[in-house]
């Protein structure tokens, strides 16, 4: 049954076709899509849901192949061997049948070596070097024997050391194995001596010394809860402190650089704790070689101020430096920077700037700007500065004088003299009370 | 292509005071965890077969009391006599998971360990027979074996061992590991510092570089055991709370249990009558403590932050717990009394209680305590630690292993913290515990596997050819 025999069943016009005319019935049936049953083609015909086509496309989707295994499963047997100097064991274990069967024994083998190698000592060395009066020759060797078979591991040959029931302490031992390794170092002729240096060093052992390390290692071992409390407090303290000291480091930077006009003067604590007594030792020398040279000028220094002359250089003298002087003026001399002359030019007092540059103005010179400020012309502009100043002052003081003479002046024009006349008032008209 | 380990398919038995753990190297649980107790039966009449399978007739009847025990262990009893021919004629033993714990008539128990080392021969070759031809079901001769041995082991112990290996089993080679060794092996460290608290022992022992040091190895008779007698004797005593002392019946004894719907009540019930009159001492004590063992893992704590005290114990949460003959009460104070011994045996340890015999075997030298002066656990690695190089006690500080199977009990571990950081305020601690429950009953063993199953170990196998040429001391001089 077509869906053209349902439409019919049901009286539906045909799809697709527009009208009552019929037309003759398609013999020839459209192909059945793939992945459609017949029967399920016929109910639905050609309007075959979109699922048969995705079923289709998923028919045509292609899986990985399964991979072809040519080779065989690989085989494992069980074979007899015998482990790296271990004859007569025979111990069974499972081996690939392609692999050659000796290649996992030697692979382990090559793990059977031993520690670092324990320095050989013959018995004509030994009587010639390395007899001491606390072991005998016999001890030795059996040190050695038990240093071979723990493989220099101190802890333990210390550990199983019993020798005539007898003990020794890891110090003892390690300083009977490594004095006895520096000797035959020394001893034996060395084809490069730094190497032999090099073993030397290695081989150094101070016993005294390890001793006491471990003698404090192990009373640092048992600190109790107060003395660790007591212990970080310090150190908290320690850090206070050195909080406190960068402050006050940085406080006095800022001051310094402020009123003497340093940009780093100071040096650092730190610099100054680590130097200690060295670092006074340093300070003292170097304040001797300054005074040294000062008092007799050179032949040279006379030739170098000639020589500047010439070329016009001019050295600031260098300031004395005292006794009374702080010791920051001398260990840092007043240090000015490379400017222009310009820049630096001197300032009127600033007390009196106003009338200084008031007065200046009067004559025609600026106070702001110099033109050509050589160093001549610097130190006349001071001058003028100063000879101002000066005048200003004077004027002041003059002033200050005229306007006292004329308040005198004034006091004494209208001066009464207080002296007979009130007196005498005062006198009568005592006595008229007294006439009273 | 090189693996880890080169399988060699070798063995490792590692008999404890409690249980002998035994599997094949290379694997990660052992295949047969079966007890160190065993039972015998003095007979007699040595030739008198009749009579022995008369008694054995009775266990038949037991009621799903160890499915197929009888005929595993009449197998074992004739194989003990057939190895036991020596001193003790006619003893038939009965080893295995089927032997001490099936009631028989007149059956003694012993322990062939003592003082954590292998002291009876006879018993020890038949359960290690046991465990190879019965359990394991392998044929020695193929399967070197490796045995552990604590590091206090005597030399008489590893000729017991050395011959029951080689000419008793014809193995082809042996060797034996250090527990504490091998159990710092099992947690992955070279150096460290192995607290086993075991059942008859808890020992510290430090380790360096694979190597026991002697010096610092430390144990005393402080365990599962004498906590086990100091329990039991807290059952069998009428306490203020409790008029009546507990039966402690096994079930192997109990025909009939009537419901106790209330905690508290004595229970009543019915008995076998017919096997109480054969039940020997010895037996019976045992059979009390497999009673109260599994009270003990199901209820012992270890109060882990401060210690215990008798004003704040009423505060201690409760937890219910079924004896076997049906007694049942939500204990309390008890769970955290009597662990506290293990650190605070001056006050928890009540020396009246008379404790087990094997425990007073061990006496007071330079590296063990006896009962009489036994220490903290914490002071125990402390004194272990101290007896060490200075150098070296810090990796061990940091490196503390704890197994064993007492150390199971909750708590302990964060106590021994506690403890430890008390004591050594100054030092950093670190304590490793592993944290599944049979890494830490079975450390030794697994340390064992993981050796023996090393490519680059087989050089170390003591074989059977050199053992029959050198003797004892090829022996003592591999296994270092």
């Amino acid at each position: 049954m077509s869906s053209s025999d349902v439409r019919a069943i049901l009286n539906l016009p045909q799809a697709g076709q527009a009208g009552p005319s019929q037309p003759p019935r398609r013999s020839v049936p459209v192909k059945k899509p793939e992945g459609i049953s017949r029967e399920l083609y016929a109910l639905i015909g050609d309007n075959a849901p979109s699922l048969a086509e995705a079923q289709a496309s998923l028919a045509a989707f292609k899986y990985r192949e399964r991979p072809k295994l040519k080779s065989k499963a690989v085989k494992w047997e069980w074979m007899r061997f015998t482990p790296v100097g271990k004859d007569g064991l025979g111990l069974g274990h499972w081996v690939r049948s392609d692999e050659e069967p000796d290649a996992r024994v030697e692979y382990f083998g090559k793990f059977n070596l031993h520690g670092p190698s324990v320095m050989q000592y013959s018995q004509f060395e030994y009587d010639q070097h390395l007899v001491d009066p606390t072991w005998t020759s016999q001890e030795t060797a059996y040190l050695f024997g038990l240093l071979r078979e723990y493989d220099l591991r101190f802890v333990v040959v210390a550990d199983r050391y019993e020798y005539a029931g007898k003990k020794r302490s890891i110090e003892e031992i390690k300083d009977r194995y490594y004095t006895i390794c520096r000797r035959l170092v020394r001893t034996r002729t060395a084809s490069d001596p730094q190497t032999q240096q090099q073993l030397l060093q290695a081989y150094a052992f101070d016993k005294a010394r390890e001793t006491k390390r471990k003698q404090y290692a192990s009373e640092l071992f048992h600190l109790t809860a107060a003395e660790i409390a007591e212990e970080e407090a310090l150190y908290v303290e320690i850090k206070r402190m050195e909080q406190n000291e960068r402050r006050y480091r940085a406080d006095r930077d800022d001051l310094m650089r402020t009123v003497v006009g340093l940009d780093s003067g100071l040096i650092g604590l730190e610099q100054a704790n680590g130097e200690g007594v060295v670092g006074l030792d340093k300070n003292k020398k170097r304040k001797r070689e300054e005074e040294v040279p000062t008092p007799a000028p050179t032949k040279k220094q006379k030739e170098s101020a000639a020589y500047d002359l010439a070329h016009c250089i001019y050295r600031l003298p260098t300031a004395p430096s005292s006794a009374t002087s702080s010791h920051l003026a001398t260990r840092h001399p007043l240090h000015v920077g490379v400017h222009l002359r310009s820049t630096k030019l001197p300032q009127p007092k600033p007390n009196a700037a106003i009338r200084i540059t008031d007065l200046l103005g009067e004559m025609g010179v600026s106070t702001q700007k110099l033109v050509m400020p050589t160093r001549v012309n610097l130190e006349v502009f001071e001058r003028v500065l100063q000879a101002a100043g000066g005048l200003v002052d004077m004027k002041r003081q003059v002033d200050r004088v005229e306007q006292e003479v004329r308040t005198l002046r004034a006091q004494r024009e209208g001066y009464v003299p207080p002296t007979r006349q009130s007196r005498s008032m005062s006198v009568v008209s005592e006595a008229s009370t007294r006439r009273k | 292509m090189v693996y880890n380990g080169d399988e060699v398919s070798a063995l490792v038995v590692d008999f404890g005071s409690h249980t002998t753990r035994a599997g094949y190297a290379g694997e990660d649980c052992p295949r047969v965890v079966c007890p160190s107790f065993y039972g015998y039966i003095d007979d007699p009449t040595p030739a008198a077969g009749s009579g022995s399978s008369a008694l054995e007739g009775e266990d038949v009847n037991m009621d799903g009391d160890g499915p197929g025990a009888n005929g595993a262990a009449a197998g074992v009893g004739s194989n003990g006599a057939l190895n036991g021919g020596g001193k003790r004629k006619g003893r038939k033993y009965y080893v295995g998971d089927d032997g001490v714990g099936v009631w028989r008539a007149g059956m003694e128990v012993d322990n062939f360990m003592l003082d954590g080392v292998v002291h009876d021969a006879e018993p020890a070759a038949n359960l290690l027979h046991h465990i190879l031809h019965d359990r394991l079901s392998v044929d020695p001769t193929e399967h070197p074996l490796m045995l552990t041995e604590p590091a206090w082991n005597t030399a008489k112990s590893r000729e017991i061992l050395a011959e029951m290996v080689f000419e008793g089993e014809k193995m082809p080679a042996m060797y034996f590991g250090s527990a504490g060794v091998l159990s710092a092996f099992a947690a992955g460290k070279p150096t460290a510092l192995v607290l086993d608290v075991g059942y008859n022992h808890s020992s510290a022992v430090p380790v360096v570089d694979g190597y026991a040091l002697r010096a610092g190895t430390m144990r005393q008779p402080l365990g599962g055991s004498l906590l086990t007698s100091q329990l039991h004797h807290h059952f069998t005593n009428p306490t203020p709370t409790r008029s009546f002392p507990l039966s402690l019946l096994p079930r192997q004894l109990i025909a009939k249990r009537d419901p106790t719907p209330e905690p508290s009540l004595q229970p009543r019930p019915i008995l076998r009558d017919d096997r109480a009159p054969h039940t020997t001492a010895s037996w019976n004590l045992w059979a009390q403590n497999s009673v109260i063992e599994p009270w003990k893992e199901a209820c012992a704590e270890v109060i882990s932050t401060r210690g215990f005290d008798f004003q704040t114990a009423k505060d201690l949460p409760q937890s219910l717990y079924e004896f076997p003959d049906g007694y049942h009460q939500y204990f309390g104070e008890e769970r955290f009394r009597f662990t506290e011994m293990l650190f605070d045996p001056k006050t928890y340890f009540n020396q009246s209680i008379e404790p087990p015999a094997p425990l007073r075997v061990t006496s007071t030298t330079e590296h063990s305590h006896s009962l009489k002066d036994l220490v903290p656990l914490h002071q125990l690695v402390h004194d272990s630690i101290m007896a060490c190089d200075v150098d070296i006690r810090a990796s061990l500080l940091q490196n503390i292993v704890v197994v064993g199977n007492t150390s199971l009990t909750r708590g302990l571990t964060e106590r021994l913290d506690v403890e430890l950081a008390l004591l050594m305020p100054s030092q950093k601690i670190k304590i490793h515990s592993p944290t599944i429950p049979f890494e830490k009953k079975y450390a030794p063993w697994l340390g064992g596997s993981v050796l023996a199953s090393l490519g680059t170990f087989h050089q170390l196998w003591v074989t059977k050819d050199e053992y029959e040429e050198h003797g004892m001391s090829i022996v003592h001089q591999r296994c270092k």
